[in-house]
């Protein structure tokens, strides 16, 4: 369908070069509170973007009406407006001459996800919290699209991506905790085990500390750490911010910047995730080194401002007409120990289950502040003993990266635009809290 | 298209709903984004799509479809009927509508200059000759501009025998200058931040912001900024003025008020509310001079509109009065979860494609008596703040801090001395009990959020939030560091 698509809006554009984006996908979540399903939707969509690109001058639509009379309209518009477009020398030709199709191959624990089947984990995940007067609330979801990127100059990627993602937020009087899974197959998926893990959790905020605002040693989980290192990931290495001197980038680039244990990849090829091959503008994906033992030594980058900064293009280029590039797929290496061995290794720390509410307040530093939630346990010679108010930080994380101390040989998949970024827990000495909560 | 939506209603009726609704968006929206001298991104969206909502053996369905074309109808009815039968499977409680009776009507926003007949150059233009003032500061590296312009029709039917048809114009326009200098980046925006200032309007908001003759000014104060200190950390008294309050309201008294959060559907994600159901009649929420208004009705504000998306009627009501809590915003699903057997009207949803929750209306502070030279006159030591920059607040919607984006150290009643990054760090009711001056009607705006996050899946919502400057006493300023 999308061919005959593209091949209308290629006949009817008088524009010198053509593009669509062809966006086919269905987002399907359960969501519970108070141990019962509130809310359960599916929307399908399909939109297509076209894109002109006429004498240096560029304009596009979207519609999500495919009939030849609309198709027809909204090409006919577009090319009007183009004529009124300012030109902009800085625009790239549009990619030609490829057939490619990534790889699409749903594992079987994926395709038989429903509706029922979502209700089925839900239900039962609720009847192992409520067994122990534990109440649930969270989200089973699962979402799957496709978008097919067209040129008139022969050109045709199409590329997928699936997800399935559980969330567990378990409460009794003595706290709140929550435990979530993500992946593009079910096949590590184990609701016993993670509605287990949240009990256990529970079980540690029977006895409570009160703790003020101060400096301490801390253990982020890997979806803590998750939450705290995507601020790195969207300001930090584009060849766009490090040209417009609004990251550290531009003044630290070749420098290290951080704890020699930190070593971070863009992987748009990870096997386990949805792997990218070209960007949005069509250039092959590559997979950099963006922090390689603490050192800062590469950006990521698109055809413009590989150009214009004389270096090699990664193929990040995911917005053709704003030139902004992101990390895809981004994994931080682990260590050699595991969360649990980072523990029981720790005399003086405080253990944080996840983060909330983050927003930078610096883009330079990354002074980012946010709140612990769902849990914050002190570790005393190696164990956790009590779990403790909440926090809130204001610190930079480029003074956090420097201070860390161990990151686990276990990593999460968590959430990320494309694909996932796959992150460790990390301990980090002396990170700032500035306020502290009653609860 | 009554038509589509009667089929819709049977169809689900057959299939065994005992409530049934529709709602069919068609939305059109031009954005123009320009960047030092260049249209950066210029884009139309003519978007369309349907989304049913089912109550089937006391569990709730959703189901959508971009597709308009009638043969969607059946297999969209039956995933949305499939889907109630799968929720109902995990339901403790019953489903109780509220007792709202049910509309047949027609609704439109006003506007006097329909911005869709307004030429592009005209708009191009006007960006490009701000673009060209901001940037003749030399440490303003940065200048963007934004305008954007929405129509949108909604027809809504439900198996009570709604019909109704609201049609829909919003228009949004703003600047930002950012200068880079001394390993130091700093932004101030006009008429306030992500975007600039949205209405219920036509093109006659775009004329009516000024937006040319700030541009000098807003492009002064950013480049100052690079030179300026941030404000030490300490306890002052803290003046904030419209735009920060805006968010100010929102963050601290609009989401904790959601019914949903209260009651802990959201605790998975956004949180809960420390609002709880056993003390919000008797809850000091603020000083006796803090009154908040929540307001459907309010004249061109982006929460505006005839019905929300369960077909109630537009309203008014206090959600804080003299200081104390009054009212949650509900739809005609909770209500009855706090003995109310009509909704307060607050259901919407961001698109076809997504499900009606609760969420914000217009949420004003009234206005209060003091001349705003007479708040900075009566201040010995404090901080004026304003400019949206960075906003953070917990789970329950207690401990909030904000940044923002310039600042004034104020001693003995005069302003003395610009900083950047200034920040303030408070708990909820403390805060807003310390409220102890607010400007008066004059110095009284609206101003237009449309970022507002909620719900998974996620959902963009706009609203608008009235207010005018406003002291509270003894607030923690500065960044804190050990
Ligand atoms: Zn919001």
């Amino acid at each position: 369908m999308v061919d005959q698509i593209a091949k209308k809006v290629f006949e009817l554009s008088k524009a010198e070069q053509t593009e669509i984006f062809f966006y086919d996908g269905v987002e399907a979540l359960t969501r519970f509170g108070q141990n019962q399903i509130t809310q359960n939707v599916e929307s399908q969509s399909q939109k297509m973007s076209i894109r002109m690109l006429d004498k240096q001058k560029t304009a596009s639509m979207e519609i999500s009406n495919f009939s030849d009379k609309t198709i027809k309209n909204a090409v006919d518009k577009l090319y009007q407006i183009l004529q009124h477009q300012v030109q902009d020398e800085r625009l790239q030709p549009l990619p030609e001459d490829l057939n490619f199709k990534a790889n699409d191959t749903i594992p079987e624990s994926f395709k038989k996800l429903d509706e029922n089947i979502r209700a089925e984990y839900v239900k039962k995940a609720l009847y192992i919290l409520n067994k122990q007067s534990v109440s649930g609330a969270g989200i089973c979801s699962q979402s799957k699209y496709n978008v097919t990127h067209m040129t008139s100059k022969n050109y045709s990627h199409t590329f997928y991506d699936w997800k399935f993602a559980f969330s567990l937020s378990a409460k009794n009087e003595y706290g709140i905790t929550r435990e979530e899974f993500q992946g593009t197959t079910l096949d590590n998926f184990n609701i016993d085990k993670l509605a287990n893990k949240c009990i256990d959790s529970l079980n540690f905020s029977k006895e409570k500390d009160r703790i003020e605002a101060n400096k301490y040693d801390i253990i982020f989980t890997p979806e803590a750490f998750a939450e705290l290192i995507q601020y790195l990931f969207y300001f930090s290495f584009s060849a766009k911010e490090f040209y417009e001197k609004t990251s550290f980038m531009a003044f630290k680039k070749g420098q290290q910047v951080f704890s020699p244990l930190l070593t971070i990849l863009n992987n748009p090829h990870a096997t386990d995730s949805s792997a990218l091959y070209y960007d949005f503008e069509g250039s092959p994906t590559k997979v950099v080194k963006l922090v390689d033992k603490g050192y800062c030594n590469n950006l990521i980058s698109n055809r413009y401002f590989s150009k214009l900064l004389n270096i090699e293009n990664t193929g990040n280029g995911l917005s053709p007409t704003t030139f902004d590039c992101f990390p895809i797929n981004p994994e931080i290496e682990g260590g050699s120990r595991s969360l649990e061995q980072i523990i029981q290794s720790s005399d003086n720390a405080l253990l944080i289950n996840r983060l909330h509410y983050l927003n930078i307040i610096d883009p330079i530093t990354l002074t980012v502040t946010g709140m612990t939630r769902d849990g914050v346990y002190k570790i005393e010679k190696g164990k956790i003993t009590t779990s403790t108010n909440n926090l809130r930080f204001t610190e930079s994380i480029l003074t956090a990266l420097s201070n860390i101390e161990e990151l686990s040989s276990d990593r999460q998949q968590c959430e990320w635009f494309i694909g996932f970024m796959k992150v460790p827990a990390v301990k980090i000495k002396q990170f700032n809290f500035s306020s502290a909560t009653d609860f | 298209m009554f038509d589509f939506c009667d089929k819709v209603l049977n169809y689900a009726e057959l299939l065994g709903a005992s409530y049934a609704d529709i709602r069919i968006i068609i939305r059109d929206i031009e954005s123009l984004y320009t960047k030092n001298g260049k249209l950066e991104n210029y884009s139309i969206n003519n978007i369309e799509g349907f989304g049913v909502r089912v109550i089937c053996d006391n569990g709730w369905g959703f189901a959508s479809s971009s597709n308009l074309d009638s043969s969607q109808i059946e297999k969209t009815v039956r995933k949305a009927v499939s889907i109630a039968k799968a929720s109902s499977k995990v339901r403790k409680e019953p489903i109780i509508l509220s007792k709202d009776p049910p509309f047949q009507d027609r609704w439109a926003s006003t506007y006097l200059i329909d911005p869709f007949t307004v030429p592009f150059d005209n708009k191009l233009q006007t960006l490009l000759e701000i673009d060209e003032i901001l940037r003749n500061e030399p440490s303003v590296k940065i200048a963007e501009g934004y305008m954007e312009f929405r129509r949108e029709h909604k027809y809504f039917a439900s198996s009570e025998n709604a019909r109704i048809l609201q049609t829909t114009i919003v228009s949004g326009a703003g600047y930002s200058a950012t200068a880079v200098g001394n390993e130091d980046v700093q932004t101030r925006s006009y008429p306030m931040s992500f975007g600039g200032q949205y209405m219920q309007m036509g093109w006659e908001l775009v004329e009516s912001l000024k937006l040319k003759e700030n541009a000098q000014r807003v492009a002064s104060e950013t480049a100052a900024l690079l030179n300026a200190k941030e404000p030490e950390p300490k306890v002052r008294d803290l003046i904030i003025g419209g735009e920060q309050l805006s968010l100010q309201i929102h963050e601290s008294c609009g989401h904790p008020s959601e019914l949903d959060r209260v009651l802990g559907y959201e605790e998975n994600y956004a949180g809960s509310s420390f609002i709880t159901v056993d003390k919000y009649r008797n809850l000091h929420y603020g000083s006796h001079k803090v009154n908040i208004v929540a307001d459907s009705t309010l004249p061109n504000g982006l929460g505006t509109f005839g019905y929300d998306d369960d077909g109630v009627r537009a309203q008014r009501f206090f959600v804080v009065k003299n200081g104390l809590y009054q009212n949650y915003l509900t739809n005609r699903e909770l209500a009855y979860t706090i003995n109310e057997d009509r909704s307060r009207g607050c259901s919407r949803a961001d698109n076809f494609s997504s499900v009606p929750i609760i969420r914000m209306i217009n949420l004003s502070l009234l206005p209060g008596d003091d001349k705003f030279e007479d708040i900075i006159a009566a201040t010995e030591d404090g901080l004026y703040v304003d400019g949206i920059k960075t906003w953070s607040i917990d789970q329950m919607r207690l401990n909030f801090q904000f940044t923002c984006q310039i600042g004034y150290l104020i001693k003995n009643g005069k302003m003395i001395e610009m900083v950047k990054n200034p920040t303030y760090q408070g708990i909820t009711p403390n805060f807003w009990q310390s409220c102890d001056m607010i400007a008066s009607e004059e110095y009284w705006k609206p101003w237009g959020v449309i970022n507002c996050g909620k719900g998974q899946p996620a959902q963009v919502m706009m609203m608008t939030h009235g207010a005018a400057p406003a002291r509270f006493k003894n607030v923690m300023t500065g960044i804190v560091r050990h």
